[in-house]
């Protein structure tokens, strides 16, 4: 309450330095028993603190010294590192394993598949061929089934070459339908 | 990269990787080389033949005495003739069908399962 009162007084007194005058000695204690007497007249409740003040309260620092060093944490870690290197390890065995199994699967069938395309291509330059015999055979000075190349050796045919007479879309899904890589 | 490592324009007949027994571009300046996992060229022998045709007779004649085989490695890497031969075709057969004088059968006009 004192404080109150006190503040309030403080308050006008710093009010009435910014306004350039202070208020005088009269005025102030006007002001102030004003206030006085409407404190006492009314009793408000108000929340206050209880009787005989409050018990005592620890206020110290409290940084308890727990959990593992540095070092031990540092060990930890590490040996939880070495432990999945471990597991990596022998998982990346176990997968060159049986990659080898696949790559001898694909050897054991290679002498099928390659006699499969081998003839697939063979059947389809004899298909182009006669057909080009029949396309071209108005055409002055064209010679069917004339080699590109000075050599006898047999040269692969490229996709252009073996699906030229059929639909371009055959063409296009031989080349792009199917990519190894992006 | 063999100029810039050789600088023949500068130092010509000193084979400087040679001499100092290193490899800094050579392995790659050929496709005939040895190739990771001896996985092979489209064009190696034809271009094996043209180097083999070629190495050391100078460019003259080289030239003159390799045209054959450099004209078929060529035709492997571009298949410049091969692609005219074909498009020639192509047109001839396009020709034929709007006049009317040519039908494609079944297993060109993509009806028909491929089959090995």
């Amino acid at each position: 309450m004192v404080c109150v009162t006190q503040c309030v007084r403080a308050a006008a007194g710093g009010a009435g330095e910014q306004r350039g005058f202070s208020l005088t000695a009269a005025e102030e204690d006007a002001s102030g028993a004003a206030l006085d007497g409407k404190m006492a007249a009314s009793k408000v409740k108000q929340d206050m603190p209880p009787t005989g003040g409050y018990g005592p309260v620890d206020y110290r620092r409290n940084l308890p010294r727990r959990g593992l060093s540095g070092y031990s944490m540092f060990g930890v870690g590490v040996g939880l590192l070495v432990f999945g290197y471990w597991r990596l390890f022998r998982w990346n065995r176990e997968r060159r394993r049986l990659h080898i199994e696949e790559l001898e699967a694909r050897v054991a069938l290679l002498p099928l598949l390659q006699a499969e395309h081998d003839r697939r291509t063979l059947r389809m330059l004899r298909e182009n061929l006669e057909e080009e015999a029949v396309i071209m055979k108005d055409v002055p000075g064209w010679k069917v089934g004339e080699k590109m190349f000075h050599t006898d050796r047999w040269v692969s045919p490229i996709t252009e070459e073996l699906f030229n007479l059929r639909p371009r879309e055959e063409t296009l899904r031989k080349k792009f339908g199917f990519l190894w890589y992006v | 990269m063999k100029y810039f490592f050789s600088v023949p324009r500068i130092m010509p007949f000193v084979d400087l990787q040679s001499r100092l027994g290193i490899n800094l571009d050579q392995w790659l300046l050929a496709q005939s080389g040895e190739q990771p996992q001896k996985r092979v060229a489209r064009c190696h022998a034809f271009e094996k033949e043209w180097i083999e045709c070629a190495h050391g007779i100078g460019q003259t004649r080289a030239k003159k005495e390799c045209k054959l085989e450099l004209e078929d490695f060529y035709e492997c890497m571009h298949r410049r003739k091969t692609q005219q031969r074909l498009y020639e075709v192509r047109k001839q057969r396009e020709k034929m069908i709007k006049e009317g004088t040519y039908t494609p059968p079944p297993h060109h006009a993509g009806s028909e399962e491929a089959r090995p």
